[in-house]
């Protein structure tokens, strides 16, 4: 499970760098994340870009990752397939996170951000 | 390849409960021959409902503990996919398998009952002498 990152200002983005966020991977997920967004101040974009597959355990980890943010923080998603856009609608998951429908919209949100943000 | 009104296995596998065994089974399931006339879309909600029901055997049945035998035969039944999941595990509250977890938004437990139920066409889960046995219908066809 690797992450890698990018800095937008006072903005992070994350890339997932691995097609599957799964019951294997979840505890790790969330250590790497963890480290990843520990110097971060603003918000935290996830590009799921490259991930094909996601379970529940993999959902957990996302939402256990928005509560290590903090409530100062926040967590966005962003370039879902669409199975995996499917599972974050199914489980309702795609009220609790905001979804940008490409990593460029994500970007684009970020650079013109301010504390309330438009969808991409 | 399937035939219409054929019943005929694709898989019959028992390994054992942990999270990576079930990822191996996944990986082999997927790319059975007998389930070479479902589109990418279709196997990706089999591979989830699987992966589900696995780990949920893993995780709840087995209580984490990385023992115990999980059962899985998969076959093919006029347009339906069959899933039939057995382990020796502890009961299931019967909550899980029937009616709403109950569950918000925001918990990080609870789920993956959700995406079996809206994923499949029906869901029966029996206990008989001390055995669980889940037998999950998929629509094969988009």
């Amino acid at each position: 499970m690797q992450l890698n990152t990018e800095t937008s200002g006072q903005d992070l983005i994350i890339i997932v760098a691995a097609a599957r966020i799964d019951a294997v991977q979840a505890i790790a997920f969330k250590e790497r994340f963890r480290a990843a967004a520990a110097n971060a101040e603003g918000r935290v974009v996830l590009d799921l870009s490259a991930v094909n597959f996601i379970d529940s355990s993999g959902l957990g980890a996302l939402v256990a990752s928005m509560k290590i943010l903090g409530p100062s923080r926040k967590l966005e998603l962003c370039a879902l397939q669409d199975n995996v856009e499917k599972v974050f609608r199914l489980t309702r998951l795609d009220s609790v996170f905001k979804v940008h429908k490409t990593v460029a919209a994500a970007r684009a949100s970020l650079a013109g951000s301010g504390p309330a943000t438009l969808v991409g | 390849m399937h035939n219409g009104g054929d019943h005929s296995d694709v898989v019959s596998v028992s390994f054992p409960a942990t999270f990576a065994e079930v990822a191996k089974v996944l990986q082999r399931t997927m790319v059975a021959p007998a389930l070479g006339d479902l589109s990418l879309a279709r196997l990706r909600d089999l591979e989830l409902v699987l992966a589900e029901s696995l780990n949920n055997v893993v995780e709840h049945a087995y209580a984490d503990a990385g023992l115990g035998e999980v059962r899985l035969n998969v076959s093919r039944d006029a347009g339906l996919v069959r899933l039939e999941i057995g382990d020796d595990g502890i009961v299931m509250p019967t909550t899980f398998a029937q009616g709403s977890t109950g569950e918000e938004p925001h918990d990080e437990g609870g789920r993956g009952w959700l995406l079996i139920r809206s994923l499949c066409k029906s869901v029966e889960y029996q206990r008989v002498s001390e055995r669980n046995r889940l037998i999950l219908e998929f629509v094969s066809s988009d």
